[in-house]
């Protein structure tokens, strides 16, 4: 039972050789498989991280042109606002020139036509001064009569043409 | 003479005190400190078992030379 | 060669000693014959089993998606390895293997009686021989970690005057371990072979499982945890 031999060698050849079969066929094949999934989840972690750090920049991208857009917006909001605001006081300059131009038109036809009642009026002043004078030559004759007639005459008229007549 | 063979492997039995002695104090000590400790339980019992394998050592050397005694003196 | 007490106990005691012989399966006719024993016929089949179950298992291995049975190998396997690994550390880690093996196949030799087979521990050779490659190992685990000169060194540490006792812890350790392992499995063989003389029909099933399994695997177990221990130190 409690004896040494040749066994002990051919134990040790076993022990060798199962050692090497199992590196072979069990341990090498598992670990690598283990190793392999271990590799691949760290992988999966460092694309998954990737994917969101770009996410992120997208997001970023996209806020800032939001952003751009927004002011843009207000800047062409601004610049209508401003033009309609130009062109509606250019709108009312013209209107105020042109009422200005009619009423100034409207003066002037006034003033031509108060001036040619006016030429008509004395024409005819002066007709009716001859003929009073006419009439009054033929009643009585006088410079004095004359003068002081036609001075009353003025007189009741009020007319400022005066000058004219001397 | 195998008298005297018998009682040579029953004192090397003997051993066998020691071993029980070890592992006993080794126990009662390991389920106090679980007592005290029970997260501490699989670190205590690894402590343990190896205590226990090596106080063991000595019983199966006992046995071992009690056999000895039998087949090599017998 | 036993007591003769009687017909009785010559008959048990003339049994039980014929079981604890190891027997000579068959005998190579070279060199006026090679006496092969059962113990190394046992670890063939044992080896043989290994194998084929090895190469049935790792069929099939996937990345993506694996099966139950891969699950099960993949969790026994990373088992083993962290329980190495937390002795050993990052450096020892070239030795796994060997100590997964070992205790692999000493698990199995111890349980073979379960089987009908005769346990391959229970021969002297088998132990010493497991216990010659631990020793082999760890002092090759050492001068691997120190080189030759620290690897001599280390026999004088921690002082000078240990180099004795250093030297002798070379033949302690191995001796111890195969003791370890060759007693207990002895020791159960024969308390189970006196069981069955008793009663062969129920009485050994409970003993059988402590005996053959719980203890078979507990030393199995010491065995790779004394020896990775051992590498540990001459590593560190």
């Amino acid at each position: 039972m409690i004896q040494i031999n040749i066994n002990l060698v051919f134990t040790i050849i076993n022990l060798i050789v199962l050692y090497l079969l199992m590196k072979k066929f069990l341990f090498g094949p598992v670990i690598r498989v283990m190793e392999q999934r271990k590799s691949m989840i760290d992988q999966q972690f460092a694309g998954a991280k990737e994917n969101e750090q770009k996410a992120l920049e997208l997001k970023d991208q996209y806020e800032e042109a939001l952003k751009s857009a927004k002011e843009e917006s207000f800047r062409i909001m601004d610049q209508a606002k401003g033009e309609a605001k130009a062109q509606a006081e250019r709108i009312m300059q013209d209107a105020g020139a042109q009422a200005d131009e009619i009423l100034a038109k409207a003066r002037e036809d006034i003033r031509l036509e108060q001036e040619a009642a006016m030429k008509e009026m004395e024409g005819k002043v002066a007709r009716l001064a001859l003929d009073a004078a006419a009439k009054i030559l033929g009643e009585k004759s006088g410079s004095e009569q004359d003068l002081s007639l036609y001075d009353q005459f003025i007189e009741k008229a009020g007319d400022p043409y005066d000058r004219n007549v001397h | 003479m195998t008298s005297l063979i018998a009682i040579g492997a029953a004192i090397a039995a003997l051993t066998g005190i020691g071993a029980g002695i070890g592992i006993g104090i080794a126990t009662s000590k390991a389920v106090e400190a679980i007592a005290r400790q029970p997260e501490a339980e699989g670190k205590i019992s690894k402590a343990l078992l190896l205590g226990c394998a090596l106080a063991e050592a000595t019983a199966i050397y006992g046995f071992v030379i009690g056999l000895l005694i039998i087949i090599v003196l017998g | 060669m036993s007591i003769k007490g009687g017909s009785e106990t010559g008959n048990l005691s003339s049994t039980l000693m014929e079981e604890l012989e190891n027997k000579t399966v068959f005998t190579i006719p070279v060199f006026g014959g090679i006496p092969v024993a059962e113990s190394v016929v046992v670890t063939w089949v044992i080896m043989a089993v290994l194998v084929v179950l090895s190469l049935i298992l790792v069929r099939n291995l996937s990345v993506e998606n694996p099966s139950r049975k891969q699950l099960l190998l993949e969790t026994g396997i990373s088992f083993l390895q962290n329980f190495f690994q937390d002795i050993l550390g990052e450096e020892g880690k070239r030795y796994i293997p060997y100590l997964m093996t070992t205790v692999i196949y000493i698990g199995i030799a111890n349980i073979a009686g379960v089987f009908g087979f005769t346990p391959p521990t229970k021969d002297l050779n088998v132990t010493i021989g497991l216990a010659v490659m631990s020793i082999v190992l760890i002092e090759y685990a050492g001068f691997h970690k120190r080189g030759a000169k620290g690897f001599l060194k280390s026999f004088m540490e921690p002082v000078p005057i240990m180099l004795p006792i250093n030297i002798l812890e070379i033949a302690i350790r191995p001796t111890s371990l195969c003791m370890r392992l060759f007693g207990n499995v002895l020791g159960s063989f024969v308390v189970m072979k006196l069981l069955e003389f008793i009663c062969p029909a129920v009485l050994p099933i409970p003993f059988s499982l402590y005996f053959d399994v719980f203890d078979g695997f507990i030393q199995a177990y010491v065995f790779v945890f004394l020896t990775s221990l051992f590498i540990k130190e001459a590593i560190e």
